[in-house]
């Protein structure tokens, strides 16, 4: 759970550097969506 | 950009058991904590999130500002919903509506003035009233996915179906009618994470040109194998040919879908709306959120004092059921190599790796990492077995595989040593903790030394 909050900005990231990319530009109506369920892993590690 | 969860946010199950029920609502609250300072869209209400009972789930979303949506949890007597229904978001030029859904089936309420309204006396309004002023609607659902399929075909106005629930394998996206369904396997493992064109088609849809491109090979593989078995010798008569005729059955069909996807391409006017899919593994490896890092640091040490009261604090003594255990260190005594062999072993230091965690009080932890003469989690706490657990059995110890020996060790003669059996294994080695777990490969890797008596 604690790597989801640091994941979600990287591939923000990610996603905007492959914009940038010679040829490639973002669309209009394009967006990220990131879903979970569940994230209790790391505070209930035995269940 | 968004961040939504589809349920089952806050507990696992529906009740909670009375031993356990302060350490989960702990957990819970540093749950809300952590999924408010990862700035979540929205959350879900999941049967599970009642668990600890609606002022539970009404203070910590006021305390932690968290979204949580749930169209059909109304107050029996008003008939008003007691979360907000829906809200509306959004994400870059599309305006998106985000819908909560309950499962009235398996929500048993234990305030008698909360009601959970069945899916189809809700929701078709709701999404009517939301499609003119939004671009794009997803439901959060915790219904079962017989259940949220039917929805799909009944709606068509839900763009997105995110499913909560207790899966541990994500679902690749699913479209029925005008709905894409799916879910990411449970456990916090995986995130979904989605990169979606929306425009005003508002229907999913692959690439016609791909569809056409992908059909005419198909074509061109069955026109290949009618070829082949027409030059067959063993084909005497080819119109009895079972065979033959499906393969031109098929030919036909997929004849047909290549002329209606060049129909759709002539009388399309835009494209249709397109979407990435992948889940990404959580792995520990990745690189910790500080602040989400003190909070699970500050959730666990709340829980590890919680525990160690509830251990030592309140009245009670060790369960005599305890009295038929020696300890790994009486057994050392007459069988020293066998012992010096499992201080080798992961078995030994069982319990220091929980303490190294914090969790050497958890109980959910602890029955794992000592030695009990039984390891079925309902015996264990009906029978209160950690409770103020001796010191000489922790670890994973000889009894933990051979049996109680205590008997034996005042009088040699009376033991019958047990073999470990996979069933016991499986007891702790399983799911989350050992999804993986070989048991003759790892029976090699445990096994003492024979004694030489």
């Amino acid at each position: 759970m604690q790597n989801l909050k640091t994941t979600i900005p990287e591939i923000i990231l990610l996603f905007f550097l492959l914009l940038l990319v010679p040829g490639r530009s973002a669309q209009a109506g394009e967006f990220m969506l990131f879903y979970a369920n569940d994230v209790r892993g790391e505070m209930e590690p035995c269940g | 950009m968004l961040f939504l969860d589809a349920g089952a946010l806050l507990f696992a199950r529906t009740r909670l058991s009375d031993s356990q029920k302060e350490q989960k609502i702990l957990t819970a609250e540093g749950i809300a904590r952590a999924t408010a300072a990862m700035h979540c869209t929205a959350v879900g209400i999941g049967p599970q999130d009642l668990a600890g009972g609606l002022d539970l789930l009404k203070k910590i979303q006021a305390d932690n500002q968290l979204p949580l949506l749930s169209l059909n949890l109304v107050d029996k007597n008003s008939g008003k919903t007691l979360f907000p229904p829906y809200l509306i978001t959004k994400a870059g030029s599309t305006t998106i509506g985000v819908i909560g859904l309950t499962d009235h089936h398996t929500t048993q309420p234990a305030t008698p003035s909360l009601a959970v309204l069945p899916w189809r006396d809700v929701l078709q309004q709701t999404v009517e009233k939301l499609s003119p002023v939004t671009d794009m609607i997803i439901l959060l659902s915790s219904y079962p996915s017989t259940i949220n399929q039917i929805i799909a075909q009944t709606l068509p106005g839900i763009s997105l179906l995110l499913e909560s629930g207790q899966s541990t394998a994500s679902k690749t996206p699913l479209q029925i009618n005008k709905t894409l369904i799916t879910h990411v396997a449970a456990r916090g493992k995986y995130l979904g994470m989605m990169r979606i064109t929306w425009n005003e088609s508002h229907t999913w849809g692959q690439d016609l040109d791909l569809q056409i491109r992908e059909n005419t090979k198909r074509l061109e593989n069955l026109n290949a194998l009618i070829q082949k078995r027409k030059n067959s010798m063993r084909v005497v008569h080819p119109a009895s040919d079972e065979k033959m005729n499906n393969l031109v059955t098929a030919r036909s069909g997929i004849e047909d879908r290549i002329a209606r996807l060049h129909n759709r391409q002539k009388s399309t006017t835009s494209p249709p709306c397109r979407y990435t899919n992948h889940f990404i593994a959580l792995k520990s490896s990745l690189p910790k959120d500080p602040e989400v890092k003190t909070i699970i640091a500050q959730t666990n040490q709340q829980i590890h004092i919680f525990n160690h009261n509830q251990t030592w604090k309140n009245p009670g003594r060790t369960s005599p059921s305890l009295v038929q255990l020696a300890g790994s260190k009486r057994c050392a005594q007459c069988h020293p190599a066998q012992a010096a062999f499992w201080e080798t072993t992961g078995h030994s230091q069982a319990w220091e790796t929980l303490q190294l965690d914090n969790q050497h009080f958890n109980n959910d932890c602890l029955y794992c990492h000592v030695t009990l003469p039984t390891y079925k989690k309902d015996e264990v706490l009906s029978q209160q077995l950690l409770h103020k657990f001796p010191t000489k059995l922790r670890g994973v110890g000889c009894e933990s595989c051979h049996g109680p020996a205590a008997d034996h060790s005042r009088k040699p003669q009376l033991f019958h040593a047990l073999f470990p059996q996979e069933k016991t294994c499986r007891q702790c080695h399983q799911g989350d903790h050992n999804a993986t777990f070989n048991y003759l490969e790892k029976l090699n890797d445990i096994r003492c030394p024979k004694p030489k008596h």
